[in-house]
């Protein structure tokens, strides 16, 4: 007997986990064990059971630890997400493995969350309160400017401070570190289940306490900056959402319209009206261009949209703009600037708050040492050193 | 009559993280005689660890002790070699059953 033991697990566990917390389609969630999708289907309905060995299996392609299945009956309260949003058809092969991946850094962002709730409680620490509300009922310009004013000094976001970064590296880590500073999380996508930009930028989890903000590690430092201030102003506007849009697709795709306040708000906190136009200068635009980026730390490309929102450029030339640089992109050989360490992009995929509170429960004997490896995408605690000298204090 | 058992028989069950904290405080290495000793109880099969929790172990000096001393065999438990009924009723209490996910370690 001893390979073909069956796991006497709950049916109805096994499908909620598949159906609800992955999101798989049976025939994806059988392909990937290779098995049919008749017998995951008997073994969801009760028919049958899987082997222990297929269990393990299941709970590996699930993300979840196999004692999950055993629970009496599905969980209640897991709802990582209220809204959720894909690209249309793409090649299927790659749209499902995308949408695979997507899944599982939603809920490894939702089980960290958890985590760093259940760190607190142990710390007894009160979680921080974030008394950051804005509506869009009216989605004029006055509306849009009062939200950026409001999020900004929630943020007590002062640009002096900002305007030390010499690099886009250190703006991203400024704006990363303000808005953690203020209770809401910033994480970036697992390294090892990298997204493709084009399925997502980054997506949130508004959920209170601690609100999450999950940026797509494969994005450029200002294209991850822009999707930050993005996901902030859904946090703001309190419901959760996966960020998929470009600034030219709000507009031709008419998607709908609490994105294109996000972007228009994002813009005005990042690149305010007055600012801009105190220092740009239409005629020498073009050569000023990369100098205006960088005061703001915002892609050419956002300054140009930001122009052409506030009418002092013509649509025509700022879509002209855009095309010449999607070309310039084209063409461009393909930099291949090497991993950052394994520490800094574990560091990166946690967050600094979520680190600094689960080394400061270590310390406390709250945690043992096995413990806080498994809160760092469960590795060998050699690591641990490493990550921890890169938290910033 | 009841009867203790002597120290001979008494078998030991270990979680992953015993032994990661064992080398975290006691590193191989540094602690030779005390490795000897868990090799000498590993191989007269008075401890063990339950396969699950065993491939949970993912540091590479631990894993590498237990190559290079073939102890896998001798300590690992696999799941036809355990009355599953049990299980069902203690495995529930190690996680949250409200969002399914197990408390504190991942």
């Amino acid at each position: 007997m001893a390979k073909s033991v069956k796991a006497l697990i709950t049916p109805e566990v096994l499908k909620w986990a598949r159906e609800r917390r992955i999101r798989l389609e049976i025939d994806y969630a059988a392909k990937r064990l290779k098995i049919e999708p008749e017998d995951l289907e008997a073994w969801e309905n009760g028919t049958d059971q899987p082997t222990f060995a297929l269990l393990k299996k299941i709970s590996k392609l699930y993300r979840t630890h196999i004692s999950i299945f055993y629970l009496p009956e599905p969980p209640s309260d897991f709802q990582p997400l209220t809204d959720y949003r894909v690209l249309p058809k793409q090649d299927p092969e790659i749209e499902e493995q995308q949408i695979y991946r997507l899944n599982v850094n939603i809920i490894e962002a939702y089980e960290r969350r958890e985590t760093l709730i259940e760190l607190y409680e142990l710390l007894e620490e009160p979680p921080p309160e974030i008394t950051l509300n804005i509506d869009n009922n009216e989605n004029k310009n006055e509306n849009r400017r009062q939200a950026a004013r409001k999020i900004t000094e929630f943020l007590e976001f002062k640009r002096e401070q900002l305007q030390q970064a010499n690099d886009r590296y250190t703006a991203l880590k400024f704006w990363k570190q303000t808005i953690e500073a203020k209770g809401i999380l910033v994480c970036q996508t697992n390294p090892h289940l990298s997204i493709d930009l084009k399925t997502i930028r980054g997506f949130c989890i508004a959920q209170r306490p601690f609100p999450m903000i999950v940026l797509n590690s494969k994005d450029s430092p200002y294209g991850r900056i822009f999707t930050l201030i993005h996901e902030l102003v859904h946090i703001a506007l309190g419901e959760s959402v996966i960020q998929n849009t470009n600034f030219e697709e709000v507009n031709t795709r008419k998607l709908n319209s609490i994105e294109v306040f996000c972007n228009h708000v994002a813009g005005e906190i990042l690149v305010p009206k007055n600012e801009l136009l105190e220092i740009v200068n239409l005629e020498t635009l073009e050569k000023d261009l990369p100098k205006i980026s960088k005061h703001f730390h915002v892609s050419p490309e956002v300054i140009m949209r930001r122009l052409q929102i506030l009418k002092k450029i013509s649509l025509s030339k700022y879509r002209a703009y855009r095309n010449s640089q999607l070309k310039k992109y084209e063409n461009a050989p393909k930099r291949d600037s090497g991993h950052p360490p394994y520490s800094n992009r574990i560091l990166n995929a946690s967050g600094e708050h979520f680190a600094r509170t689960a080394f400061t429960a270590y310390y406390e004997d709250k945690i043992t040492i096995s413990e806080l490896a498994s809160a760092f995408s469960n590795c060998d605690t050699k690591h641990l050193s490493k990550i921890e000298s890169r938290i910033s204090t | 009559m009841n009867t203790l058992l002597n120290q001979n028989q008494i078998v030991y069950s270990l979680d992953a993280s015993s032994l990661i904290e064992a080398h975290h405080s006691y590193p191989i290495e540094n602690f030779p005689s005390l490795w000897d000793e868990l090799e000498k109880l590993i191989k007269s099969d008075r401890l063990k660890m339950h396969e699950l929790v065993f491939d949970a172990v993912k540091d590479e000096e631990i894993k590498n002790w237990c190559k290079e001393k073939e102890l896998k065999s001798y300590i690992r438990v696999t799941m036809d070699q355990i009355d599953q009924s049990k299980g069902q009723i203690l495995i529930p209490k190690l996680v949250n059953p409200k969002i399914g996910k197990l408390l504190r370690i991942l």
